[in-house]
């Protein structure tokens, strides 16, 4: 049961110029509803879900084309979504393929996903570039008090090696906040609860929340001056390194001012979820609750979401799967491999059915956040036995910023993916005129 | 390309002569190589591993790109290449291509390599926890709390993969909020903090009415508190009752599922009760419930007052701690007259932060820095809340996140740098003990005298013979072997019902305390392969069918009865290195090729990384799939080197126990090694391993890239041979950690040029 959210919270809604979040939580009847005056439009939001080691694109792609098709088995569960969804077809990543780099196509398969950038093949300084979601951050991460949300299930691999002499980071992020830096991903969803509405997991009065703020501010102003000396002394590599530290402190720093303006969201801590669950699918769920929150309070207008790192071996044992993801995809056209790969496909797509579900039931203004939001589901990898990296299986869910979904479409062959992220930085209001390989807007 | 390598470039420029003379040498000693020995199959079109040396046709074009030089080159010394399937280039012809190499990057020698960059190096999470509580006495679960570090080159202490992120910076900001309000208690007077749960009361299976929670049976009303610290509370809950039966409601109080006491209600709802117990509770996150035990309902009942017993609950509460903090030695201390000394609040503050700063950031605090702390400290804060925000600042720098160096000052230009001593005291520890330097180490840098060798070699002895020293153990070791992933190692339940969580952590404990024995016993490097014991406990000697050892502790085995010598025979490389249903002979051997010879080979081309069907249906045993598909000589090329070794590792199955036979037929686990030596069995071939120096020189390589956190250039070849000299023949563990320690990489840095 969703409990209503605390007055404040609408209050300070109402104080700003900005699009209003989501404040229906607040009454059982709607806030604005009627009275809603239509210039204030709910925000577009979008979000990026990746899933490792491709699908079984049999069982995945449509057979036939329009609004008319029928879902694939592993799309069934998204049955009462169809009019939201859309399978884009034709869609290519080519800088995923080797290009003269060799082997790796895990590793090149997530860095590629949102950037449509050859990453560097390198098992120390990665080098790749901004990722579509922190492009769009660039142009509207200011309205909101987090410029965006990274999280996935997976941690750091535990072993050294990841994929063919590329650097770990590739295979374990889609979200790059510059050409070296990946965006920190959570898999905690706890924490990230705690960080979206708590200031960090304590419990405390306004007037203290307050004290610590201000405290942080002054903290990060010694701390920008011990920076910058440093920068003075340091050479050129370690400069590089410590720029981080700077884009880091920045963010922080309008975050803090950000809020003091607005003061922090509160959300009562009985909506809080535990850490991280021992069942798989109830983590995603949980981390899909937490996007849907955040989208719900606006306290970002994007996500991304890496179900599993690129390349994860995980024995899906939660569906009945026994051998490690990976090994599987290279099912040398195994019959009995390509089951158990239909099925995690499956229980995947049937976690993000949950997430539209959630989505649906908010409303805000008349409208729901699928209304609002953009949802982007896929991989960078369409055949897991084969690696390869066009007509990937890509779907598109939602109507935020005007899109039309509900259809199966199939796109001319070579048609870039970041065609698709072109359409959506532009209805995010945050057109660019080039990312990666793109062209122009998709649509 | 690294500096270093340009300005070697640059200088061979200057002494070789003109361009055009250069261009010839390039066309004599390397481009006909190239074009006569390597650029058939690595080619333009579709290269061979993805290389393509057909490019190189000039001098120029191969000046692009020095990184991959340093790569042919090693093929080229090990003898991997051109492939034994190809016409062999004479010695003269590999010796000229090699002095080209030379000739245009440099020798490679240890005297006058330079010792290398190592870039910014953040702490990691397990450098970080470790430092905070060798510090400040907390225990902080960095891990947990930070995002993920990167792995590069191999390992977590690489800067050039230790990314930050506004996320972690975040984090790195609370936590030092945390760990600063841990380590420094400030007591409050006359403040009590109170904590009132009433909307936010949650229930079992009570209703909610009116902000609170109703009871008509047993059920309960609980909240979720966040105790602070170890230290007492009042609990409080308030409530009322409707009268039923002979007895007044009561109400357990309970604090994690453990009933403290049980209170009778006989308020009303015009006059509730409010009941407090005061309990001590231990720090964190713990569930407090008020539970309605003796429930009573007879509608019928003629006295229709008594008929219907329930309970309302409308809050709880949590007030304290009450009792007055336990303050830390470390805070006594550093609140003492010894550190503090005397004089006003704020000298004395500044006193403390200056003893502080010293330890946090490795390093004594400059006039101005520690000006600038005072500033931000405000008027009016207490000694301790001074000295608290002080330590938030100091723990949230980049000076204590990153570990700075800057070398020596030097009166004139050098291409490299001794570090200071301060610098080096936390390269030392940090290597060995993955933490901050201690109190010796700090003298001996404000002394200056650490970098003096006599001094630097007796440290690095105390630090060695330290229980401390087991991190290298923990992190070095268990990187290195790659048996993190034993604890992502999912076996199938069916096939493998013994393994279970007793048994993975016996395995990653074994490889730990047998490389740390080595370690401190002195023995042989090469003990951890050929070693006929190692250190089990009950659990795993049974796993091992080994009898007589009995209870969890592990100790030092005889396993002189048994078929297992040295790592090559530890349940956690082989489970690691295993599929869920089965054992891979190609994942165990490519694991020895890159892991002990230092030779990983390239992954296979694309399309061609499984068995093809046909070829894995047929019947045939996994070995015989195996040499059919050998016989495709891309294919070859490196599985006639992954798989004989594989293979001699087939007796021992998925979670690394013993067999004789595998699919109903007998295990075949003999080998021929791609230069022709045969071998029967694993232990045969894990002495073969040992031939030559290219164990050792593995793990010389690896232990450099881990103290210095950054990949191996071509020229660090030189310092790698240099470990190998100082430790000597048949080295111990010890003396090849301690070799490291004495190279000018470790002990010096390149400085920068610009």
């Amino acid at each position: 049961m969703r409990k209503p959210l605390s007055r404040r919270t609408l209050l300070r809604g109402l104080g700003t110029a900005m699009a209003l979040p989501a404040l229906e939580a607040m009454s059982p009847t709607t806030v604005f509803g009627a009275t809603r005056t239509p210039s204030v439009k709910a925000p577009t939001r979008a979000v990026w879900i990746y899933v490792p080691n491709g699908v079984h694109m049999p069982d995945w792609r449509p057979t036939s084309l329009g609004k008319s098709y029928e879902l694939p088995w592993i799309l069934e569960p998204l049955a009462k979504h169809k009019r939201h969804l859309s399978v884009l077809m034709g869609l290519d990543q080519q800088k995923a393929r080797a290009n003269g780099d060799g082997p790796g196509d895990h590793a090149r398969a997530s860095a590629v996903f949102l950037t449509g950038v050859q990453p560097l093949k390198t098992d120390g300084a990665v080098k790749l570039a901004k990722s579509a979601d922190q492009v769009a951050a660039d142009a509207i991460g200011a309205e909101t008090p987090f410029r965006s949300l990274v999280v996935g299930c997976e941690g750091a691999r535990v072993s050294g090696q990841c994929d063919s002499g590329y650097s770990c980071a590739y295979s374990g992020h889609i979200s790059w906040l510059s050409e070296k830096t990946p965006a920190g991903k959570e898999r905690n969803p706890r924490l990230v609860f705690e960080r979206l509405f708590r200031g960090g997991g304590k419990v405390e009065t306004a007037a203290a929340l307050a004290v610590r703020e201000e405290r942080r501010l002054s903290i990060i102003d010694y701390v920008l001056a011990d920076a910058r000396r440093l920068r003075r002394k340091l050479g050129k590599a370690d400069k590089d390194k410590l720029e981080e530290y700077f884009d880091g402190i920045r963010e922080l720093e309008r975050r803090l001012e950000f809020s003091q303006e607005k003061r922090a969201q509160e959300v009562p801590l009985s909506r809080a979820p535990e850490g991280i669950p021992d069942d798989h699918a109830e983590h995603q769920r949980l981390l899909y609750d937490v996007i849907a929150l955040a989208f719900e309070t606006d306290s970002t207008r994007l996500a991304t979401f890496l179900v599993g790192n690129e390349g994860s071996n995980r024995a899906h044992k939660e569906v009945g799967v026994t051998q490690g993801h990976h090994s599987l995809s290279h099912h040398g056209k195994d019959p009995v491999k390509q089951a158990d790969i239909r099925k995690i496909n499956r229980a995947h797509v049937e976690q993000l059915a949950y997430f539209l579900d959630r989505l649906s039931s908010i409303t805000e203004g008349g409208e729901t956040l699928l209304d609002s939001s953009m949802i982007v589901y896929g991989s960078g990898i369409a055949d897991g036995n084969s690696h390869a990296h066009h007509d990937l299986p890509i779907l598109l869910a939602g109507r935020g910023g005007g899109i039309k979904t509900g259809e199966a479409v199939r796109y001319p062959e070579k048609t870039p993916m970041n065609d698709l992220h072109l359409a959506m930085l532009e209805r995010l209001g945050a057109p660019a005129t080039s990312l990666g390989d793109g062209r122009a807007p998709l649509f | 390309m690294s500096r270093a390598a340009s300005t070697l470039a640059a200088l061979a420029l200057l002494f070789t002569g003109s361009a055009s003379a250069q261009e010839d040498t390039f066309s004599k000693d390397m481009g006909t190589f190239l074009a006569e020995h390597c650029a058939l199959c690595h080619d333009d079109f579709e290269p061979e591993a993805g290389l393509n040396l057909a490019r190189f046709t000039t001098r120029e074009a191969a000046l692009r790109e020095p990184e991959l030089w340093f790569d042919v080159e090693r093929r080229l010394l090990a003898g991997d290449m051109p492939p034994k399937t190809e016409a062999r280039p004479g010695q003269d012809e590999i010796d000229s291509a090699l002095a080209w190499i030379s000739r245009e990057f440099g020798a490679v020698d240890a005297d006058t390599a330079p010792p290398g960059e190592v870039v910014l190096r953040r702490l990691n999470a397990v450098e970080y926890e470790n430092t905070v509580r060798d510090l400040l006495g907390v225990e902080f679960d960095a891990k947990d709390f930070f995002p993920a570090d990167t792995v590069g080159h191999g390992f977590d202490t690489v800067g050039e993969a230790l990314s930050v992120s506004e996320l972690t910076l975040e984090r790195y900001l609370e936590a030092a909020e945390l760990i600063a309000e841990e380590a420094i208690i400030v007591e409050r007077r006359g403040e009590k903090r109170k904590r009132r749960y009433t909307g936010e009361l949650k229930t079992d299976k009570g209703e909610f009415r009116s902000g609170a929670v109703w009871l008509p049976w047993v059920a309960e009303a609980q909240a979720t508190h966040d105790f602070p610290r170890d230290g007492e509370y009042v609990l409080r809950f308030s409530g009322w009752s409707t009268k039923g039966g002979d007895e007044l409601a009561k109400v357990a109080l309970k604090l994690d599922g453990e009933r403290l006491r049980v209170f009778e209600i006989p308020g009303t709802k015009e006059k509730p009760d409010t009941l407090e117990l005061k309990v001590s509770v231990s720090k964190g996150k713990r569930l407090i419930a008020a539970r309605f035990i003796n429930d009573f309902y007879k509608p019928k009942l003629p006295d229709g007052t008594r008929r219907d017993r329930n309970v309302m609950i409308t809050a709880i509460e949590v007030e304290g701690p009450v009792d007055r903090p336990k303050i830390s030695a470390l805070q006594r201390h550093l609140m003492s007259k010894a550190v503090a000394g005397e004089g006003s609040t704020r000298r004395r503050q500044l006193r403390v932060l200056e003893h502080l700063a010293e330890r946090v950031w490795r390093r004594p605090i400059s006039r101005t820095e520690l000006g600038r702390l005072e500033r931000t400290v405000p008027e009016g804060y207490s000694l301790e809340e001074g000295v608290r925000l002080g330590l938030t600042v100091l723990l949230s720098s980049p000076n204590f996140i990153y570990r700075i160096e800057f070398g020596e000052d030097l009166e004139e230009v050098a291409a490299s740098a001794p570090l200071t001593d301060w610098e080096l005291a936390t390269r030392l520890s940090y290597f060995l003990w993955s933490t901050s330097p201690d109190e010796e180490l700090r003298q001996l840098a404000a002394l200056g005298t650490l970098s003096e060798p006599e001094v630097l070699a007796q440290q690095t002895d105390r630090l060695l013979r330290s229980p401390r020293s087991l991190a290298l153990a923990k992190n070095f070791a268990t990187q290195w072997l790659q048996i993190g992933v034993l604890s992502e190692a999912s076996p199938d339940d069916e096939l493998f019902p013994e393994f279970d969580e007793e048994l993975r952590l016996s395995m990653t404990e074994e490889t730990l305390r047998f490389f740390d024995y080595v370690l401190r016993s002195e023995l042989p490097a090469s003990t951890l392969m050929d070693a006929n014991f190692s250190l089990l406990n009950e659990r795993l000697a049974e796993h091992y069918g080994v009898e007589g050892v009995s209870g969890e502790m592990m100790r030092v085995v005889s396993l002189i009865e048994t078929p297992r010598r040295g790592l090559l025979g530890h349940a956690s490389v082989l489970t690691a290195t295993s599929n869920p249903t089965r054992t891979s002979p190609v994942r165990r051997g490519k694991w020895v090729l890159e892991a002990i010879l230092g030779t990983p080979p390239p992954p296979p081309p694309p399309g061609n990384d499984s068995l093809s069907p046909d070829t894995e249906m047929s019947g045939a045993t996994l070995r015989e799939r195996f040499e059919r598909h050998r016989d495709d000589a891309a294919c070859a090329v490196c599985h006639d080197k992954i798989d004989p070794i594989g293979f001699a590792m087939e007796n021992y199955d998925a979670i690394g126990r013993w067999r004789d036979e595998s699919e109903g037929k007998p295990i075949d686990a003999s080998g021929v090694f791609p230069d022709g030596q045969s071998f029967e069995g694993p232990l045969e071939m894990g002495q073969h391993l040992l031939d030559g120096d290219a164990f050792e020189r593995t793990l010389a390589e690896k232990l450099f890239v881990y103290a210095l956190g950054r990949g191996l250039e071509r020229t660090d070849r030189g310092h790698v041979t240099k470990i190998l000299e100082i430790a000597g023949p048949t080295p111990s563990l010890a003396d090849m950690i301690r070799a490291v320690i004495q190279t000018r990489a470790f002990t010096m840095l390149s400085t920068d040029s610009n």
